[in-house]
Parts: C-alpha cells; structure tokens; sequence
C-alpha cells in the first residue's frame, strides 16, 4: 500500500511536472505542435482548375488523383506567433518517389515584404509501409510571420498529414 | 514523508502557474491567409492564387474585387473576449471598410460585427493592416474574417488574440477548440463544388445551396494537445458538429481518427443527435470516447452529408491527454490516498 501511495504520489509530482512544463518551469525549452490532416490542403490555384485533389484515407487525407504532378498549398496556425522559432516541420504521405525537392515549408512575413523557404527537409522512406516523410530541423521565421507547407503532389499519392511544431525558450 | 515532499513539490509547482492564471493574458494565433477562400461555390473560383502569394497567401488574380472569407478557429472558446485582431494585406485599392470581423452564437440565433478595425494605409510600402480593437463576442461563439479583396490584391495572413487566463495543460482546463463551418470543404475536388456556399451565415457557416440534392464536406481541424501524458495515447474529451434543420440522421456526420503512419484509423461511434425545433437546429455530439485509445500525433477530421439548404454552423474537439476510462475512475477511487485525483487522470 505504501509503495502505492509514494507511486501515485510520484505520478501526481509527474502531472505536477507535467502541467508546468509547458510554461517552462523546469524546461527551457517548450514545443508546442499542432497536427493537421492532409485534407487542409488545397490546390495551390484557382479552385475551379481543381479537378484532381479528392478526400479519403479515413476521410482525413487528400490525395492527388491525377496522373500529373499538382501543386498544393498546407497552410498552418502558428501558435507562438510572437517567437522566430519553428522547431521542426514534418509531413507524412504515400508512395516512395518522393524528391527532397517535392515539398517545401514557406514564411510570408507578416507584412508580406520578406518571403523566405526553409532549408530542404530530410526525407526517409518506409519501404514496408510504403510510406514517406519529409522533416524539416529547426528554422527561424519572422514574429508573427504566416507558415505553410507547399508540395508538388506526386501522381496518384496521399497527403495524410502535417505537423507544425513551434518553441518558446525560456 | 517523503509523500509530504513530493507532495510539496507538486504543489509548488503547480504554484509557479498559478500566477498567470490570476491576471489573464493574449492567446495569439496567426493564420496563413492561404486558408481564406472564396465566397461561392468553389467551381467559380477562376481567379485565386496561392503560388503567387508565396504560397502562404491568397491573391485575387483577377480585374475585379472579390469577396473571401477566413475562418478562424477559437482556442480558449469559454471566454467572452477577443482581445485584438489583424488582417495583413497588400496591393492597391484596399479601403477601411473592405475587412470585417464577423461572429454567430452557439446555437447560431445571434449575429455580431466586431467594432469598425483602424485601417492602416502604409501606403509606401503598400501593406496596408486592418487592427481590431477589444471585442466581447459571447462564450463558445464562432467568429471568421470577410474581406472584398481589391484586384490582384493579396491577404498574406490574419490573427486572433483570444483572451485567456486558461493555463496551458492544466487538467481541469482542457479547452474546446470551436472551429467555424466555413473551414469545412466539398469533400471531392474543389473544381466540382456547385454546392456549398462559406459567405451566408455571418461568414462563419457552410451551406449546402442546392435545392434538393445532399453533398458532402470535409471538415478538418488541428490537433493541438497529440500527444497524450500516459503512455502517450490520449483522448477526446467531446466532439460535436452544429447544423441547421432537424432533419438530420445520426450516421449522417461522422468524426475520424488516423495515427501519423496511418496504420491506425478510428471513427467514432455513432454520435447522439439532438434537434431543436424552436430554433431549428441540431447537434451532433461525441462524449468520451476512444479512452487513451488515439495513437500520438494523429489527426482528425470531420464528415458529413449535407442535406439540401442545410448549414453547418460550427464544428468543435476537446482534446484530452488523459485516460478518460471508466476503469481509469474505478482504480483511481479505489485508492483513495488522494480523494478527487481521478478528477485529474480521469477526465478532461
């Protein structure tokens, strides 16, 4: 029973931790991610010329339906807007012929004067899943600068996810 | 003692947040303007241009105004207060009255205008901004931009500054992100969309415009607490989609999962319908489910089919990083060291 009680003591101190952590009580370091289906995507062009990008994947990714490469536009929430530092970007999609080319993390600043591309993103691949993934390391962007993700979509290939993570340091 | 330690440093932990909960602050989010749209049906849209716009933006490419709404998700939705607000523009031809700050109540019976934004020309440089001042908009109300759009002109990005005095991942705060209809999309290509309209609705709903045909949308939402604090799998706390009419069915909206490698997909039980026939509306709702069952950094969106002239007024997700298990409830009360903890490991 005692070893219990210090257990769950231990687990309230962790919960504890846990709670302050993000406000950097005792990291000095916190990274808030945000994660985002494919399906944010949009064709990066008027609309109507949209014929090809269709939702599926459990309804939460977008795929290129076509048998050319379309470009896509991911736009993101930036949560720390107020900070230069986006800690890391990465986006999961289908198939293996993916080019650490194919896709691209942007920055507008906030008065659209400064337009900056974030260094390539390393790309691996998952052969048994047929799968790839695009990261990007730690970058810095403008305060209050708008982020989005940019792809030329490979024929026939899914989008089924990205990911934003921004960080504080304290 | 050794519990009345760690005790004592959980507590002083917890103590060293406490003071940003007493004052209050800005929860700013800046949105890439990549993520307004036209009004009208997306098959009209002939003329927009993200590439032209660094990609982050949108750019009306053609001769004429344009009218575009962006959609802005609420992140600390109990408060009443939206403390500032900003579009970035640029081009030529913009005027003080072309940007709105729009908002509709929960249940979608009230409409609200933010107070007039200072226009800001810059006219040297060509970016002119539109600042909103301090704004009450009630409690889980849905709020989006509208702006006619000069031509060529661009909106590079748009900023909420909700007020808070949440503090961040503390148990008994996880917030409801409550995100307005018109971020919801046709769900096959947006070139065959003849049917869903985001500018009606105070700018903040989507509607089905046919008259007697059902269409489906896509209705996506960001993941800002994926990653759960035991064993790293989480929760959802709620989910619910708000709809006009009450002629809906239960299986006809539907909330999905899928982890990051996609190995993993979850949809929703069936959500509880409940209508309103004073007000003509209904509400799909999802309460505690998948109990620490969603696999870290997965994402969600929402489905429906939309029956003709039907709006969808909101959609919202409360994220839960705990286990929100009954039997999470039981062992917790069971050992009742420290009455009330389950309250902490057990619920959103």
């Amino acid at each position: 029973m005692r070893t219990a009680r210090i257990f769950r003591t231990r687990f309230l101190l962790l919960a504890a931790v846990a709670v302050a952590a993000p406000l950097g009580a005792l990291a000095g370091t916190y990274t808030e991610p945000g994660v985002y289906p494919g399906t944010s995507c949009k064709y990066y062009g008027p609309q109507s010329e949209d014929t090809f990008f269709t939702t599926g994947g459990n309804n939460t990714a977008l795929r290129n339906s076509d048998a050319a490469i379309q470009g896509v536009t991911c736009p993101t929430i930036r949560t720390m807007p107020g900070e230069n530092n986006v800690r890391y970007g990465k986006m999961d999609l289908s198939g293996l012929r993916w080019t650490t080319t194919d896709c691209d993390l942007n920055s507008t600043s906030y008065d659209g004067q400064t337009k900056t591309v974030a260094p390539t993103a390393a790309l691996t691949s998952d052969t048994t899943l047929v799968t790839s993934r695009f990261t990007w390391a730690r970058w810095s962007v403008e305060p209050y600068a708008s982020v989005a993700f940019s792809c030329n979509a490979q024929p026939r290939e899914w989008i089924f996810r990205y990911e934003l993570g921004e960080s504080k340091t304290y | 003692m050794t519990i009345s330690k760690t005790g004592l440093a959980g507590v002083a932990l917890l103590a060293t947040v406490v003071p940003l909960d007493a004052f209050g602050y800005t929860l700013s989010r800046v949105y890439a303007g990549a993520d307004c749209r036209v009004t009208g049906v997306q098959a009209n849209d002939t003329y927009t241009q993200h590439s032209f716009a660094g990609m982050t933006g949108i750019r009306n490419g053609d001769t004429v105004y344009r009218s575009m709404v962006c959609p802005a998700a609420r992140f600390r939705s109990q408060y009443s207060k939206v403390n500032s607000a900003v579009v970035n523009v640029a081009g030529t031809g913009w005027t003080a009255l072309d940007c709105s700050l729009t908002g509709t109540s929960q249940d979608a019976q009230t409409y609200y205008t933010a107070p007039t934004p200072t226009f800001k020309a810059n006219t040297s440089k060509g970016t002119p901004e539109y600042i909103f001042g301090t704004w009450s908009l009630p409690a889980y109300a849905t709020h989006a931009f509208r702006c006619a759009v000069p031509a060529r002109g661009v909106i590079h990005k748009y900023e909420v500054g909700e007020y808070s005095n949440d503090v961040v991942g503390a148990p008994e705060h996880w917030p409801v992100t409550i995100t307005p209809g018109s971020a919801c999309k046709f769900y096959g290509p947006q070139g065959a969309d003849e049917s869903f309209d985001p500018w009606g609705g105070n700018a903040t709903g989507m509607r089905n415009v046919l008259s007697s045909e059902r269409r489906s949308v896509v209705c996506p939402s960001v993941r800002m607490y994926p990653v759960g604090i035991l064993n790293n799998y989480s929760s959802i706390g709620q989910g619910a989609v708000n709809v006009s009419g009450t002629d809906w069915s239960p299986v006809d909206c539907n909330l999905h999962l899928t982890a990051w490698d996609g190995l993993t997909t979850l949809t929703a039980p069936t959500a509880t319908l409940t209508s309103n026939s004073t007000t003509s509306t209904s509400q799909f709702f999802w309460d505690d489910i998948w109990h620490g069952q969603i696999p870290p950094y997965a994402n969600q969106a929402y489905t429906c089919s939309v029956p003709p002239r039907r709006w969808i007024y909101k959609y919202e997700l409360q994220e839960c990083a705990y286990d929100l298990s009954a039997e999470c409830q039981e062992k917790m009360d069971v050992e009742d060291d420290f009455p009330g903890v389950a309250q902490y490991w057990c619920h959103c």
